[in-house]
């Protein structure tokens, strides 16, 4: 008797649910179909368990489907060419171009008589609005605050080692070297064996630490002097700088693994290296932390000022037009009823709730007020917001944003501010691959700078002189230089 | 029989290259599972790797399954496995038979025209195309329907059948047994090993299927376990990302210890069925 | 069993002759139906699709209505006059061969040493977990060599360091990443390439090996005499087959381990097309260059099977 009670009950039961189920199917959600290939935290595998999915449903009746693609310009390529395009796609200026070339896009530019446009610009600001995001005539990007992954970097010191030995912080290039080669000669750790690395960073980005006092980075960066239109490769201290990267690495200075990002972190963390130019993402998160404190726990990084080469303290690559990187673009297929849907949730995400929600998460779980009404994140429930992000549409002001999310690291993006960048222009001059072959290129320069200092190509004016050579007569260096220097002066950023 | 110096320099020589297969089969296996289970903290401290870990953790696999992504994958795959490789075996098996009957008046022109897409693949977008008119893009089904007949099975297959004695099919046909009834009842049973062989086959391939995944499936909670394993393991900070925390080593390995622990469970108890089966398939393809 | 004598073929019509198979065989054409059915959708269907390569194909079009390329060899003029294509034909050649060789004398050689190995346990232990690789994904086996050959955290190179020697960065080197694929490749394969070898050594008639002994020849001399001409035909079969496939490099294996730091020295056709025919949006690029390469495959597996006949020893 009591078997068929239950069962009954449990038949009750799958029946509600089923009836529930039904009717929430019946008051269909416009729905949009969304992209993006950020990938981190990543959003969480049942839908039901994204607080942003429900936020927004709730609040605009409007169901968000985000899927982070693996491989993603891959993925996101096949589904175009099977006609599969999403509502929303997040991609590159130079893809969005592209889409646009096809006429897959829609000209979005009919938002800004909408009172939406008002509402962006108030919260993200009128800076954003940007000529890259328009093809043409046509507005095709969702104008976005981006982040300023640029000054992330910073050269950071073991601040206990300093304490410890009476060292001084490195405030030129030449101090730097003494400084490095004290750490690999004193076994500052005191395990007895000679396994301090002077420095690492995070590629060759990071070595900018070294090089970017020299006016120079290596790659192929295009800048501009006087108004003229150049290239790191062409810079005046270029050998200078090659020259002084490799003293450091040939004399084991520099640490071999640099040139592998997860590899440098690791000998960071192993606690055995004395100057990290690295981005503070990589240290000062709650979670790094807690791993390189787990093996050396006196172990203290604090961001420094940049090296001086004689044209006074510098560091960092940072893009002229920081706004430049990924963007929301809108499929040409998109329906009205789904075009409006669209600025609808645009314009939850501009009112302070719909920001707080993309940035921290949910008042009350994620965040609070404190008693002076400062936006507060609340420790025990921050891993739930690790994929936040993915609903940044229109950016971030990342000042405010990464002090409130990351408070730990609220030191080092403040520091990291304060750098005098090497100001490039490659991101504000877009090659078409009909006309130049820019990957190889880019390969080949850097393939061969390394070399350089690296100690397999010699080093010296002539054989400099000769890789010159090489790029312009095998990799037709002039035509891209030409091609940049048309589109820089066109948009009056240079002279000539 | 006197023994030689030259057959002694032999026997170590067989010995030698047996235990170097032996040895450099399994030490990279061994040092994977090890590194699973070390601190993550021991990993970086010791400068690389320990041989012997001096503690042992289970923290990289609660930390993997918390994650809850591979756990789900892996549902998928077992599912995508065992339906797949049930339906490909029908198909192949189906195929198969009929192609091995060289007195059958086509059967030659068909066995050159399935041999000619081994050579001559359309090409990835026309491919996705169809797949996509079919409407199987985002569905399980595309991760086998697309390959449901791998030519090199089914020519092992068929130089199987080729190889049952003839008499066999006379004495059934006398009996007067249908041509299903011969394939069912006695073809069927004979064929067991090559049958679970082509199937350890099939199954292999789709739990590790890759390709059709990143192709076919671009919806992030139907990728199978492959494709999460191989973010998982590839998950190095290219981009600066302030929100993105990179899994520690010791976390890939885990992640590469659950992806293969099933294979390596279930082999010991088919590899003798598809030794034998491949053996056969190998003298005759 | 047979069907009609030859003698009659000439008298009855065609239609008789398609009735009179029909009759015979109709259940077996009734099983093949599923089979046909799937090469037709996903093997030849797709074939047309290949017209891409000369059209310029406009996603919203579809194939039929985008327009024809001017002139028509224009993407094979864009693909060949890139600085971009020798390196990676080159590279696709390159490691083809390398793993040719490397698949195919280690196999032969731990093929002969189990075939050889006289006590019969240890020989089984040791065949069955060579085989085991085999059945690893790459994802997995690219997760084993990041455990062993890492810069810092592998366990070659913490050896190396602990020697003093200098560490080596094989995953992210051009230098060293072709050999750390054609090394994982080796692994993987290694005990299953013996299979076939093995499969033709059991088949050499074993009183020839009892004649040899008689004869007063060594073991060596077996191996030289016996073993190896026994398992010639298979070899050079094999090599023929590889040879026809030699623009196949192995798309998986490359496309999972390769990072942007080796695209130099990883880069190979079929990844290449994939990366630029899809994931940069030239379609048409990308089916041009996978039609070349398919035509040039398939010239050459006729060529080697042609040649393989010649040897009187036909695959097919």
């Amino acid at each position: 008797m009591k078997r068929i009670v239950s069962l009954l009950l449990m038949l009750a039961m799958m029946l509600s649910i089923i009836s529930v189920a039904s009717f929430a199917v019946a008051e269909e959600p416009v729905t949009l179909f969304c992209v993006i290939g950020k990938h981190a935290g990543g959003i969480p595998a049942s839908r039901d368990d994204d607080f942003v999915y429900t936020t927004i449903l709730d609040r605009t009746g409007v169901a968000v489907i985000l899927d982070d693609l693996q491989d993603y310009y891959n993925a996101l390529g096949n589904r175009i060419a099977g006609g599969e395009i999403p509502d929303l796609m997040y991609v590159s200026p130079d893809y969005a171009q592209q889409l646009a070339s096809q006429g897959l896009l829609r000209d979005i530019s009919d938002m800004k008589e909408t009172a939406t446009w008002q509402h962006i610009m108030a919260t993200y600001g009128e800076d954003i609005d940007i000529p890259s995001n328009y093809y043409g005539e046509e507005m095709i990007c969702i104008p976005a605050a981006m982040a300023l992954g640029d000054y992330y970097y910073e050269i950071y010191t073991r601040a206990d080692w300093n304490e410890k030995y009476g060292l001084k912080n490195p405030t030129t290039i030449d101090e730097l070297y003494e400084y490095c080669k004290w750490i690999r000669d004193n076994d500052p750790d005191g395990n007895g064996v000679a396994d301090t690395i002077g420095f690492t960073c995070w590629g060759l980005t990071g070595l900018c630490a070294i090089t970017a006092p020299y006016d120079v980075a290596f790659g192929n960066y295009l800048l501009i002097r006087d108004g003229k239109v150049t290239n790191t490769l062409l810079q005046p201290r270029m050998l200078e700088a090659l020259e002084t990267v490799k003293k450091f690495y040939s004399e084991g200075l520099i640490d071999p693994g640099m040139f592998v990002n997860s590899e440098s972190k690791a000998t960071t963390f192993s606690g055995k290296v004395g100057v990290v130019a690295m981005p503070w993402s990589n240290m000062d998160k709650a979670k790094y932390t807690e791993q390189y404190k787990e093996v050396t726990p006196e172990a203290q990084y604090l961001p420094i000022e940049a090296f001086d080469a004689g044209e006074g303290p510098r560091y960092t690559l940072a893009a002229h037009d920081i706004y430049v990187g990924d963007k929301m673009v809108v499929s040409a297929d998109i329906t009205d009823e789904k075009y409006e849907a669209l600025l609808k949730v645009l314009d939850y995400m501009c009112t302070e709730e719909g920001e707080m929600l993309v940035y921290m998460g949910l008042e009350g779980r994620h965040w609070e007020k404190d008693a002076n009404g400062e936006i507060v994140q609340i420790k025990e429930n921050a891993a739930e917001t690790n994929y936040t992000h993915e609903y940044q549409w229109m950016g971030r002001n990342d000042a405010r944003y990464l002090a409130l999310k990351f408070p730990e690291a609220a030191h080092s993006v403040e520091w990291g501010l304060r750098y005098n960048p090497l100001e490039y222009f490659n991101s504000s001059v877009v090659i078409d691959p009909d006309d130049y072959d820019l990957p190889t290129m880019e390969d080949y320069v850097k393939t061969q700078l390394i070399a350089f200092f690296k100690g397999d190509r010699e080093l010296s004016e002539a054989e400099y002189g000769k890789f010159m050579d090489e790029l312009y007569n095998i990799y037709d260096f002039q035509t891209y230089m030409d091609i940049a220097t048309k589109q820089l002066v066109d948009q009056g950023l240079a002279n000539e | 029989m006197v023994k030689s110096k030259n057959d002694l320099i032999f026997n170590i020589l067989v010995y030698a290259i047996m235990l170097f297969v032996l040895l450099v089969t399994l030490i990279p296996v061994l040092f994977v599972v090890s590194m699973s289970f070390t601190p993550y903290a021991e990993l970086i401290k010791n400068n690389g790797f320990v041989l012997i870990p001096r503690s042992f953790t289970l923290y990289a696999y609660e930390e993997m399954l918390q994650d809850g992504k591979l756990v789900h994958s892996m549902g998928i795959t077992i599912r995508v496995t065992i339906i797949g490789t049930l339906a490909n075996l029908i198909v192949t098996l189906l195929t198969a038979y009929p192609l091995s009957r060289r007195a059958m008046p086509g059967q030659k022109m068909l066995m050159r025209l399935i041999i000619f897409t081994m050579v001559f693949s359309a090409g990835t977008v026309p491919t996705y195309l169809v797949v996509k008119n079919l409407g199987l893009l985002n569905t399980p089904e595309a991760l086998y329907v697309p390959s449901m007949i791998n030519v090199f099975n089914l020519i092992i297959m068929k130089a199987f059948f080729e190889g049952l004695p003839d008499e066999l099919f006379e004495a059934a046909r006398i009996d007067g047994a249908s041509e299903f009834g011969v394939l069912v009842r006695i073809v069927m049973p004979m064929s067991l090993p090559i049958l679970m062989t082509i199937g350890m086959y099939y199954a292999v391939a789709h739990w590790n299927t890759y390709t059709a995944a990143i192709l076919y499936i671009n919806k992030a909670n139907l990728y199978p376990l492959q494709v999460v394993l191989r973010d998982k393991i590839r998950a190095t900070n290219a981009n600066v990302l302030s929100e993105e925390v990179v899994p520690p080593e010791t976390m890939k390995m885990a992640a590469v210890c659950f992806a293969t622990a099933p294979i390596v469970v279930v082999y010991p108890f088919i590899q003798k069925y598809f030794v034998k089966g491949t053996l056969a398939g190998a003298v005759k393809g | 069993m047979t069907s009609a004598p030859v003698s009659h073929l000439g008298h009855i019509s065609r239609w008789e002759r398609f009735r009179r198979a029909f009759v015979r065989w109709w259940p077996m054409y009734l099983m093949l139906i599923p089979g046909i059915i799937y090469f037709l959708t996903f093997k030849y269907a797709p074939m047309t699709g290949l017209v891409m390569a000369f059209k310029k194909f406009n996603v919203k079009k579809g194939i039929w209505a985008s327009p024809w390329v001017e002139p028509w060899y224009k993407y094979y003029q864009q693909f060949f006059g890139s600085p971009a294509n020798t390196r990676i034909i080159g590279n696709t050649i390159r490691l083809s061969l390398w793993k040719l060789a490397m698949g195919m004398f280690p196999s032969l050689i731990f093929a002969i040493a189990v075939a050889e190995c006289k006590r019969r346990w240890f020989a089984r232990i040791v065949q069955t977990i060579s085989y085991l690789p085999h059945f690893f994904s790459w994802a997995v086996v690219y997760g084993i060599c990041l455990a062993m050959l890492n810069q810092r955290n592998g366990v070659v190179n913490t050896v190396i360091r602990k020697l003093g020697g200098e560490i080596i960065p094989f995953m992210t080197s051009n230098k060293y990443f072709p050999g750390v694929l054609v090394g994982s490749d080796l692994w993987k394969g290694l005990g299953w390439g013996a299979i076939v070898y093995l499969a033709a050594i059991m088949n050499i008639d074993t009183s020839l090996y009892e004649a040899a002994t008689v004869d007063g020849c060594g073991r060596f001399g077996q191996i030289w005499h016996i073993t190896l001409p026994g398992i010639r035909k298979v070899f050079v079969v094999l090599l023929i087959t590889k040879v026809g496939n030699i623009l196949d490099a192995g798309f998986n294996q490359v496309y999972i381990m390769m990072t942007d730091e080796v695209r130099m020295s990883g880069e190979i056709i079929d990844t290449w097309v994939y990366t630029q025919g899809i994931g940069k949006l030239n379609f048409s690029l990308g089916t041009a260059v996978g039609l070349f390469k398919s035509i040039i495959s398939c010239g050459l597996v006729f060529f080697t099977n042609a040649l393989a006949r010649k040897w009187d020893s036909a695959l097919w």
